[in-house]
């Protein structure tokens, strides 16, 4: 069996000790755009900060391709797909056939149509190689604008905090992250930037950049407010990355790649995991768990991935939050359970609806949050210990017994 | 894999199970070095959780599938494929606690150690052998065996 | 409460601040809340007026922190206003009640055991080495028959001449319950119900059960006399002669009630007397009911008091049909009794063993009976000791529960036993698994066991059936001559 995978993320890297799980002998290829080695994305704003190093930036060790047998071809771009003969073209040429195919080529930056922006006077971040153009330049007591405050954003905003920069959030949603926190919420966190001289605006966006004297930008916003910086970071979301399959035949698109339960596309053979697949939310886990299921799949097994709500822990300048499903809901349907300390800046809050958890947010108070998320994943009826929630001591033994006997036991 | 069996209808709540993982986590291995030098009170693995008359000690299950390990943006967590073992390469983690997020059993908790972040969980004592703390358990409320299925 | 305690508190916590890593190990353990932890100012610290010293902390403290200190006699020394009577007046001045207490007879009456020696072979007749050649420790319960008499009760064989003592389920834990169920069945020899009836889930080990039938007649029914392997009538108990048992309410849990078939949460009454027996020949009627009921297939054993006339009340037993006598002397320990009745009535348990023997040895009917000995066997020299003195077996039960746990802080009484032992509170009882538990015991047993193989090999002797009543093999010491004759046996330095 020949096994091409397109993309070099944690995605691919999961498919591939997936597809080693039932195939110890097929010929892995995998084809990355970028000129490393696979590393976790989101370190890079850590790597930006200095808290994690190159060495550390490898997210499976160095042994692991050779561990694995496979074959890795960096630095180069997947252009062409024929389904009909099984074979992928690459930018230099070469033609990669293959049996089974992966396409883990994830998502890039949206960057919107806006006056003035060009390819050099702004940062977007994603990559290593943004990380890299963003340390050349980040300076301290030097000045950014980030366009963007969500998860992106936010990490942006941290690393270049730490670097001394002077950082300003620019945000078109009446809040912080609008998607994860509501008002009590973002308001907390907003406080929390404001105590770490973090400038936000709300409600606006950037209309239009210039160029001016000694290389800083001239920013304007929507509202009218004029502002002032040396960088310029674009982190307003992604889009999955799907030019490889555009136009094909027998797949659909819904943004990203439509899947079977099987992580199959349309075209035999071909299999897609990670940001690049309609409907996934662009979390890691979710990637890691596509990549490992399509892997295995790929090598002959029948394996079935279940869409796992999103959740997602978020850290910066010592706050953390962690958020998963629909954290930040409100209205009729819903019963929320809350518990704030703005005091010590902690907050919890459990939505409900119909009895079943909808979502939680928990900032600074973080322990054993998994255990909402299982409740969350697997549906559970929490009527029988729904006062238990927020108790100092939730644990296993809030639940029914016959349920954490069961959990104890496997 | 053989793994630690809570065996609730034993636990007398004397928390020594954290007592030894403290132990065995340190960097002296002894009990007075661990508390008055390296300051690790609070730094368990297993976390006793009280319902008294009942309290039982959680710890890592390590999972076929640990959502952990696949939700560890530093690759810092992984499963032994050998043991079976979920464990966290120290120097690699970031401090993210997208583990801590996952875990279906709340069985890994943010900790610190030197100034670094430390999700604290049961690496079943894979350094030493027999997990320290079954060996310490006064009342064999915990076991250290294989169970088969589902291991 | 009193305003104003008068007396000083008994014991003392001291904590080692250096050592104690602050785990709370102890705070959780305590039963009885000496142990304290302040979570404001992240503070341990010790009641210590409410330390009874059972050293659970202690035990448990993975640090060796604690000790308990004895406090100093809380005025002058005195030896005849001892400590002991100014405590206890105090307290009845406080509370005007009974005062309770725990386990055995604490007081300094002479040990009997401790002034009896034991002979060894030398030359002209050899000792043997058990670990090389037999030795044989099966003892054989019930009564032998008459010549002629057609006795269709089997014997009750078991491995080692000791048995554990009545303690009732209700009296102590399920898990100390259940301890001693599973050492007996493991070793091959017997537990003892107690009073309170045999629990459902234990049936299992009913063919290693001395089921008893006391005042109460709690859980006591067909099946359960059926199950058992030897039936106990029980009159009177070492540590109370004379008084019934009174198992209070808090105690009767649902499943202890079940097994007592009493309603839950009543208070447990055992009467002083049985209301049906009066007169041996009252006994007799009830030795001969439990023999039907159980179609004479299970030795019955009628359990005493050691009391002044122990003697003849053991003729009476074994004239009424009785297969075994249980005497219990007055070391004999208890969950509850009056501190005056446990510390001042009956007598030394080897003083009866030898005056009961004796007795029936000269009536011609020691033969027809086993006798089983009880209060106060603290190591294998006391057992072999009880054996030459003309014991067939012992019942052994506070030993039993120092290999549980127990550290002799005779506060069975208050139900909140620290070691899981004498309480029905599960938070406290879940710190005894039986696993353990029945390990530990069958420990003791191997060791005593081994102990007294090697004893009986000293004296030259193969057989355990060959050492019992054998005083030749006992010498006193320090003894005058009516104890002495009292035990039948010389004075060290006496020959053959």
């Amino acid at each position: 069996m020949n096994y091409v995978l397109i993309g070099n993320s944690v995605a691919a890297v999961n498919a591939v000790a997936g597809i080693r799980e039932y195939d110890r002998e097929g010929s892995i290829t995998i084809v990355s755009a970028e000129k490393y080695y696979a590393y976790g994305r989101p370190l890079i704003s850590y790597w930006l900060e200095g808290r994690v190093r190159d060495g550390n930036m490898p997210y499976r060790p160095e042994d692991f391709y050779t561990r694995y047998n496979v074959h890795v071809l960096l630095g180069r771009r997947a252009v062409k797909l024929d389904a009909e003969i099984r074979e992928v073209c690459l930018d230099d040429g070469q033609k990669l056939p293959y049996d089974r195919l992966l396409i883990a080529t994830g998502g890039h930056p949206f960057v919107p149509p806006i006056a003035g922006l060009t390819p050099d006077n702004y940062f977007t971040f994603i990559n290593y190689d943004d990380a890299r153009r963003l340390e050349a330049v980040a300076a301290p007591g030097r000045e950014a604008v980030i366009l963007g405050a969500g998860p992106t954003g936010l990490k942006a905003m941290e690393s270049l905090v730490q670097r001394g920069v002077q950082v300003t959030l620019v945000e078109l949603a009446d809040r912080i992250w609008a998607p994860a926190l509501d008002q009590e919420a973002a308001f907390l966190v907003a406080s929390f930037l404001q105590d770490k001289d973090v400038g936000l605006y709300c409600n606006d966006t950037l209309v239009n950049v210039e160029g001016m004297a000694g290389g800083r930008l001239g920013l304007q916003l929507h509202s009218g407010r004029e502002i002032t910086a040396d960088i310029l970071v674009v982190a307003i979301g992604v889009r999955p990355n799907i030019e490889l399959l555009e136009g094909l035949p027998a797949v659909t698109f819904n943004r990203g790649i439509v899947v079977g339960p099987d992580l199959s596309t349309g075209l035999p053979g071909v299999y897609a995991a990670g940001d690049v697949v309609a409907g996934n939310p662009p979390l890691l886990p979710h990637a890691a768990i596509q990549g490992k299921i399509a892997g295995r799949n790929m090598a002959g097994a029948q394996e079935t991935y279940q869409p796992l709500p999103p959740y997602n822990a978020l850290g910066f300048l010592g706050l953390h939050i962690i958020s998963m499903g629909d954290s930040a809901a409100g209205g009729e349907e819903y019963a929320i359970l809350k518990e704030v300390d703005p005091s010590a800046r902690t907050y919890r809050k459990l939505v409900l609806k119909e009895n079943r958890l909808a979502g939680a947010l928990c900032i600074n108070k973080i322990d054993r949050t998994g255990l909402y998320r299982r409740l969350l994943e697997e549906g559970t009826d929490v009527t029988p210990f729904r006062d238990e929630g927020f108790r100092p001591d939730f644990g296993l033994l809030s639940l029914p017994e016959e349920v954490w006997r069961q959990r104890l036991a496997e | 894999m053989q793994k630690v069996y809570a065996r609730p209808a034993w636990c007398m709540n004397c928390h020594l199970c954290e007592v030894n993982c403290i132990i065995a986590h340190s960097r002296s291995r002894d009990l007075f070095r661990a508390y008055k030098r390296e300051n690790l009170r609070g730094t368990a693995r297993v976390i006793v959780e009280e319902r008294l008359p009942l309290s039982v000690a959680v710890q890592c299950r390590h999972c076929d599938d640990p959502i952990c390990v696949a939700g560890c943006i530093s690759g810092a967590m992984v499963k032994d494929p050998a043991t079976g073992i979920v464990y966290c390469q120290e120097d690699k983690c970031v401090g993210c606690w997208t583990c801590v997020a996952g875990c279906p059993y709340g069985a890994i908790r943010p900790g610190e150690k030197n100034g670094r972040p430390v999700p604290l969980k049961c690496d079943l004592c894979r350094e030493t052998g027999e997990p320290a703390c079954v060996a310490g358990c006064p009342n064999r409320a915990l076991v250290w065996e294989e169970r088969g299925a589902g291991a | 409460m009193p305003t104003l305690s008068l007396m000083p508190t008994e014991f003392t916590v001291v904590r080692n601040e250096e050592k104690c890593i602050k785990c709370l190990a102890c705070v959780r353990q305590c039963g009885f809340e000496a142990q304290q932890y302040d979570a404001e100012d992240d503070r341990l610290y010790a009641i210590d007026a409410n330390c009874v010293n059972c050293q659970r902390c202690v035990s448990i403290c993975p640090a060796g922190a604690l000790t308990i200190y004895k406090n100093p006699p809380p005025l002058r020394p005195h030896a005849f206003w001892t400590e002991n009577h100014l405590r206890n007046i105090a307290k009845q001045a406080e509370t005007g009640g009974v005062l309770l207490t725990g386990m055995g007879n604490d007081q300094p009456f002479p040990a009997y055991f401790d002034r009896l020696l034991l002979n060894a072979s030398q030359v002209t007749n050899p000792s043997i080495d058990p670990l090389r050649e037999p030795m044989e420790l099966r003892t054989y319960l019930g009564r032998r028959p008459e010549p002629g008499a057609k006795t269709r009760t089997p014997l009750v064989p078991i491995a080692t001449p000791i048995m554990f003592s009545a303690m009732s389920y209700g009296s102590i834990s399920h898990e100390a319950f259940a301890s001693l169920a599973r050492a007996a069945k493991e070793f091959d020899t017997m537990f003892n119900t107690g009073e309170g009836g045999l629990p459902g889930d234990l049936y299992e080990y009913a063919d290693h059960a001395v089921v008893q039938v006391a005042s109460g007649r709690f859980g006591v029914h067909a099946d359960y006399l059926n199950a058992g392997r030897i039936v106990e009538i029980k009159i009177g108990q070492g540590a109370k002669p004379g008084i019934g048992g009174h198992l209070p309410g808090e105690k009767i849990t649902a499943p202890v009630a079940a097994t007592r078939m009493i309603p839950e949460g009543t208070d447990a009454l055992s009467p002083a007397p049985h209301h049906d027996i009066y007169s041996i020949e009252d006994l007799k009627q009830l030795i001969f009911t439990l023999k039907e009921a159980t179609r004479y297939q299970k030795p019955v054993s009628v359990k005493v008091s050691a009391v002044h006339n122990v003697a003849a009340i053991a003729s009476g037993i074994a004239r009424a049909g009785a297969d075994i006598i249980a005497i219990d002397g007055f070391r004999g320990g208890t969950g509850a009794a009056p501190t005056m009745i446990r510390d001042h009535v009956g007598i030394p348990i080897e003083l009866a063993i030898a005056a009961v023997d004796q007795r029936l040895r000269d009536e011609g009917i020691r033969n027809q009976v086993s006798l089983v000995a009880a209060g106060g066997f603290r190591s294998s020299a006391d057992v072999v000791k009880a054996i030459a003195l003309g014991a067939d077996a012992v019942y052994i039960a506070t030993a039993a529960l120092i290999a549980l746990g127990c550290h002799l802080c005779q506060k069975c009484y208050t139900g909140k036993c620290s070691w899981g032992i004498a309480t029905q509170d599960p938070y406290r009882s879940r710190r005894l698994n039986p696993e353990i538990g029945a390990e530990r015991l069958y420990n003791l047993l191997r060791g005593w066991s081994h102990e007294i193989k090697e004893m009986l090999g000293g004296m030259g002797i193969n057989s355990i059936e060959s050492l019992r009543g054998n005083r030749l093999h006992l010498r006193g010491v320090g003894l005058n001559e009516v104890e002495l004759k009292l035990l039948g046996v010389k004075h060290a330095g006496e020959a053959m």
